[in-house]
């Protein structure tokens, strides 16, 4: 389902990065660990075809998205990878519905907004529905942010750092919440982070 | 949630720099459409009112202000001629018709023209009530007046001496409302329209040396002798009761004068008119009357189409320079736009990024911010055609006084669609370069910070 395979990443001759080799099946669920700065973020762009690798594959889905481009990748991602960042970002002007449907019109998805409730209603947000994003707490919106990972049902969810920003308690109810989530809707989930917190609880551990 | 929607969010989600830009636009927009619009109608009254004039006949004075007094009924005349030279034109068959006009008072500020019948018809003026003006004290009156002044058929009034101020009032006469004409936008809907004798009569008590006409330029000799004889024979006829009828005059007993009778006794030398138009006078005709008043001492004849176009060219340079400030402010909103959808795009960096990774291809990101500045544009064209059809009604009852004609905010023209491009085009310029900044994003490099 996700397969790398001798992936090199050259941010200038002297910053050469590679990667180990690995695979993933479809529902698997697995962390990527490393200190600040060996790449992680670099890697889950190289995952998702934000960025391109200077040698190397990555399969998701049996396609190879190193070799594709322009808009079709877009429409790539869009439709098959979910991502968390580490800090929630989303389109200010919109409410959480708005930036939701978004999510799945710009995926060429049409708008599902029972969807879009019942995913706010597992996620226990089902009350922001019509909020504004600037008047939801930093907790309110990692849970969103999951919710717009999730809303096109991806074969992929990326995580990067989801848990950083966030206390003990609300790094448990999150972490818990995004492999549940996962789980439920047959994705594989990847998460990138140096959150130790997270470590004891994935049995597929990859180092960097 | 598409794209159109998304860049509208986006507009509204910021007010107030939103409502700045298009302010600006609809204000440079709308300057240059009022004057547009009011080019357009000035024109058209200009050539409705001119075009059927080929002749004025007038005192002595500006070309320019005989024409725009006795065609427009916009300046003061530049004085009175007699009517002995009416009368003596009215004997050569070459000249078809003749229109006398005879200016200087004026009631409530709306002007009393003395005249005949063909100065309805020079105007295509149609009768709503009433009838036409025969006898006279008797007036017909253009709709405008009959509305502004509430005068209607039967009702009288007193006529002032003077066309803005009234210096004094000819209390000893009153008007009386016979008729009321059908708006017509031209010179007639703002005219109390009376037989030139009820002029004379006005003035019959203040004698030769009134000065009626604001010009103030007084016929002392007469050297054409044909129209001397004229002037000898009226004047011997009638001199002894006029001297009876002065007398009378004198201790203003009106009650009792037969109106018919004080007309007979005015002095032939007080019968005066401001001017003669001709219409529909050409060749020979047109240069017969030309050389002949021109002969006179006191007289000039006038033709309305040169002195139009002179009219025009000296306009010329006000309206480039109001078009030059009009495009200045449109260009200044050009700018608010292009900085307003900058500054917002800075702060949304991270949303383009963002939207990218939600499947949105470069060219999807691009035609969003473009979007923007369209419906930017396209609101301040809307807000500008409110802006300048409110203005011109506006201004156009301010000028209706100055100028006689009637303004209106209700004529749209064709080239106010081409405005809706000049919109969109500004719109989409101003865009472009935000555009192409969010279509080159790097999301990596954006998303990692």
């Amino acid at each position: 389902m996700v397969k790398i395979n001798g992936l090199t990443y050259n941010y200038s001759s002297e910053i050469q990065l590679k990667f180990p080799d690995f695979s993933l099946s479809k529902g698997e669920q697995a962390l990527i660990l490393g200190q600040s700065g060996c790449g992680k973020t670099t890697l889950l762009h190289l995952l998702s075809g934000l960025l391109k690798p200077n040698s190397g594959d990555v399969d998701v889905e049996n396609e190879n998205i190193s070799k594709m481009s322009g808009a079709t990748l877009d429409k790539f991602r869009g439709t098959n990878i979910g991502i968390v960042f580490q800090t929630p970002h989303f389109i200010e002007a919109l409410t959480v519905k708005e930036n939701l449907t978004l999510t799945q019109t710009l995926a060429g998805k049409s708008k599902d907004v029972n969807k879009v409730k019942r995913l706010l209603a597992d996620l226990g947000v089902e009350s922001k529905l019509n909020a504004k994003l600037n008047a939801l707490s930093v907790g309110e919106k990692q849970r969103i942010s999951i919710a717009r990972a999730l809303v096109n049902s991806p074969a992929l969810i990326l995580a990067d750092e989801p848990t950083s920003a966030l206390d003990d308690k609300n790094c448990d109810v999150v972490l818990k919440l995004v492999r549940e989530q996962a789980k439920k809707h047959n994705s594989t989930l990847l998460i990138v982070t140096h959150d130790n917190r997270l470590k004891d609880q994935f049995d597929k551990r990859i180092e960097l | 949630m598409n794209i159109l929607r998304l860049s509208w969010k986006n507009i509204i989600s910021k007010p107030l720099p939103s409502l700045l830009s298009m302010l600006l636009l609809a204000v440079g927009l709308s300057t240059a459409i009022i004057l547009k619009l009011t080019e357009h109608q000035l024109t058209e009254n200009i050539n409705n009112t001119g075009k059927d004039v080929k002749l004025v006949i007038g005192a002595k004075g500006s070309r320019l202000q005989l024409v725009l007094s006795s065609v427009f009924q916009i300046d003061n005349p530049t004085g009175n001629i007699n009517y002995g030279f009416y009368t003596l034109l009215k004997r050569n068959r070459m000249i078809k018709e003749m229109i006398p006009v005879s200016m200087g008072d004026s009631y409530k500020r709306k002007r009393i023209v003395g005249t005949n019948h063909d100065y309805i018809r020079l105007f295509s003026g149609k009768l709503k009530e009433g009838v036409l003006f025969e006898k006279p004290l008797e007036a017909t009156i253009g709709s405008v007046v009959a509305f502004e002044l509430d005068l209607k058929v039967g009702d009288e009034f007193v006529g002032g001496h003077g066309m803005e101020e009234v210096l004094h009032s000819h209390d000893e006469y009153k008007y009386k409302v016979v008729g009321v004409l059908e708006r017509s936008g031209s010179v007639l809907d703002n005219l109390i329209l009376t037989p030139v004798q009820t002029v004379w009569i006005m003035h019959a008590g203040h004698g030769h040396d009134s000065e009626y006409a604001l010009g103030g330029v007084k016929e002392e000799v007469h050297d054409n002798p044909a129209f001397e004889k004229v002037l000898e024979d009226s004047f011997l006829q009638k001199a002894e009761e006029h001297n009876h009828q002065h007398h009378d005059h004198d201790h203003h007993e009106h009650a009792e004068v037969n109106l018919e009778e004080l007309l007979a006794n005015i002095d032939p030398k007080d019968r005066e008119i401001t001017a003669i138009l001709f219409p529909n006078l050409s060749g020979n005709a047109k240069i017969g009357v030309l050389n002949n008043a021109n002969n006179q001492p006191n007289m000039m004849a006038v033709d309305p189409a040169p002195e139009i176009a002179l009219l025009k060219n000296k306009i010329t340079p006000f309206v480039s320079i109001i078009i030059a400030i009009s495009w200045f402010i449109t260009v200044i909103a050009m700018f608010s736009v292009f900085i307003g959808l900058l500054n917002s795009l800075r702060g949304r960096k991270y949303e383009i990024a963002l939207m990218r990774v939600l499947g949105a291809s470069k060219a999807k990101v691009l035609v969003s911010i473009l979007f923007e500045g369209v419906i930017l544009s396209v609101l301040g064209y809307l807000f500008c055609l409110v802006l300048s059809h409110a203005g011109m009604e506006l201004i156009g009852g301010w000028m209706q006084n100055e100028y006689q004609y009637e303004f209106s905010g209700w004529i749209f023209l064709n080239s106010e669609l081409t405005y809706l491009l000049v919109a969109i085009a500004i719109g989409l310029v101003s865009a472009l370069i935000p555009a192409y900044k969010a279509y080159n994003t790097d999301i990596s490099e954006t998303l990692s910070k």
